[in-house]
């Protein structure tokens, strides 16, 4: 059964980079048409981390999605290596906003999902799911029930559970949005970490600026609705990043120039009103 | 001076010792309720016909229970009850989930599912006499059809009662649609299922003791209208107390069956690292 899959959808080399070409989405409201999206171009290197900041309903989350084939998009297309993009795909990780763990279900259990629906065989994944558990501090709550956890812990389970099947694509919604500063510090630390790991490319949507610049090799700007990649700032700083980094003057300077660019973004659009 | 805070009675009396009390305060409430039934038989010299006292009752369902009288009738009713419940449960579940799953279903079931149920089902019961006749058959059919509905509403409810995220993480880690019944709505719904059944099995036993008032010649129903007949209201009153019974271990089974399956999905798992 797995061997159809694996033929349906030819893996791509472990890391691929995204192309996302001429990409448009207009939705149908109930009470709006309106265009979320409208010709966004860019692209992503394979095993790098990318970095998505733009202000509330501004379409990071669309993009996303089209990335991940959740939906299909108006017009444009996105490419994963040098395939199309049609539906989800297994070698796609998706991290959402919330942790989206199943309540009766061990921590375990919850990060073996991925390979219980493939059909694989499970001692071997069962091994890599201990793994990431320890890398993540977890190991010891493995038989723990979701609603027994933290917040936090919670949303590293969620991490193991996107990278099970070494994925070589990661996409992340926010993923930290709804946690303390603390807990979030500690996570872009371990992120880091797993990706140092892995190489994944890697797109991640925040709505905090020092986060992104944090994380990510460049920093994508999206303009207000209908959305489109306003500016990209690169990070010249070195890695492995550490928290010391964010006092740096290069470091409070990106972010200032990130915050004035979104200003004078919204300023624009409050003209064009 | 240091100012001490109110004692709250309530918080710092020890749990096993406050429910013990509750127990008593319930066990005087119900010695309260029947001495007052007793009194008031005796105060008003109520004839045993329009009310016996409350030891009647009680010598008359303790007689009839060790004279064997009552054991045929309750295995009837019994039977009647728990085909009801089984059958009427299991269409729920299964109508639910069809309706639930296929939009196409939804939109031809769903008109005649709601006027079967806004019809009185227990209008039906003297028409299920002429087809099926007097046995067991009619009355576990009038069960079946009261029992349908909580279990189809609410298999209905908790198939459809999932966050859109967590079927988009599903269709991400490529699920078919079996998969995302089998490993995600089914066990999403099982708190719904438990809700029908409790409300369900209730219902069984009013389905089939009502069955039996239309046409019966043996169950705890048909036991009550011969009593009417005989005059005998403490006989009556036996049999209610009975069927109190018959439905509170019913649902006390539910409910023990409920524990036991959501206890399990909360209990941490020991796990040794391979």
């Amino acid at each position: 059964m797995a061997d159809v899959t694996m033929r349906q959808q030819p893996a791509v080399s472990t890391r691929s980079a995204i192309g996302v070409e001429r990409l448009s989405k207009h939705f149908h409201g109930a009470t709006a048409d309106l265009w979320a999206l409208h010709e966004v171009n860019c692209t992503v290197q394979a095993g790098e981390f990318v970095a998505l900041v733009g202000e509330s309903g501004c379409g990071k989350t669309t993009l996303l999605r089209l990335i991940a084939g959740l939906d299909t998009p108006t017009t444009g297309r996105v490419l994963l290596g040098n395939q199309v993009v049609q539906g989800p795909r297994r070698e796609i990780g998706f991290v959402f906003q919330h942790p989206v763990l199943l309540a009766w279900r061990t921590v375990l259990d919850n990060v073996l999902l991925p390979v219980e629906l493939t059909r694989q065989s499970r001692p071997e994944a069962r091994q890599r799911a201990f793994e990431l558990l320890t890398l993540l501090s977890l190991r010891d709550f493995a038989g723990h029930r979701p609603h027994q956890l933290s917040g936090g812990m919670q949303q590293r389970v969620a991490l193991a559970r996107a990278l099970l099947l070494h994925p070589s694509v990661l996409l992340m919604d926010e993923p930290f949005g709804a946690l303390d500063a603390i807990t979030r510090e500690q996570l872009n630390l371990e992120l880091l970490k797993m990706w140092h790991h892995d190489e994944q490319t890697v797109v991640f949507i925040t709505h905090d600026i020092t986060e992104a610049v944090f994380l990510a090799d460049r920093v994508l700007l999206m303009s207000r609705r209908p959305g489109t990649i306003a500016h990209t700032f690169p990070v010249p700083l070195p890695r492995p990043r550490t928290l010391e980094m964010r006092f740096e003057r290069r470091f409070t300077d990106l972010c200032h120039a990130i915050h004035q660019a979104m200003g004078l973004l919204q300023q624009g659009a409050l003209y064009a009103d | 001076m240091q100012i001490e805070p109110p004692p709250l009675l309530y918080l710092q009396t020890p749990q096993r010792q406050r429910r013990g009390r509750e127990r008593l305060l319930s066990l005087v409430l119900l010695l309260t309720v029947l001495a007052a039934w007793y009194g008031l038989v005796q105060w008003r010299r109520l004839p045993p016909l329009v009310l016996p006292l409350p030891t009647a009752v009680a010598r008359a369902l303790v007689q009839n229970l060790l004279d064997g009288f009552l054991w045929p009738h309750l295995w009837v009713t019994l039977s009647e009850i728990l085909l009801g419940f089984l059958g009427g449960s299991s269409l729920g579940i299964g109508l639910g989930s069809l309706v639930a799953l296929a939009p196409l279903a939804q939109r031809v079931l769903n008109p005649y599912i709601i006027a079967s149920q806004a019809m009185p089902k227990l209008a039906l019961a003297p028409l299920f006499v002429i087809w099926c006749g007097f046995g067991i058959a009619p009355k576990a059919l009038i069960a079946a059809l009261i029992a349908f509905f909580p279990l189809f509403e609410n298999t209905l409810t908790g198939l459809s009662t999932v966050d859109t995220e967590t079927l988009d993480l599903f269709r991400m880690l490529g699920a078919s649609h079996w998969q995302v019944f089998r490993k995600l709505l089914l066990p999403n719904a099982v708190p719904y299922l438990f809700a029908g059944l409790r409300v369900a099995i209730v219902l069984s036993v009013v389905g089939a003791v009502v069955g039996e008032y239309i046409g019966a010649n043996k169950g705890l129903g048909a036991l009550i209208m011969a009593s009417q007949g005989m005059m005998d209201t403490t006989l009556m009153f036996a049999v209610f107390i009975v069927l109190t019974l018959v439905g509170i271990i019913l649902y006390q089974f539910i409910v023990y069956c409920e524990r036991l399956v959501l206890n399990r999905r909360a209990r941490i798992v020991p796990m040794r690292t391979p």
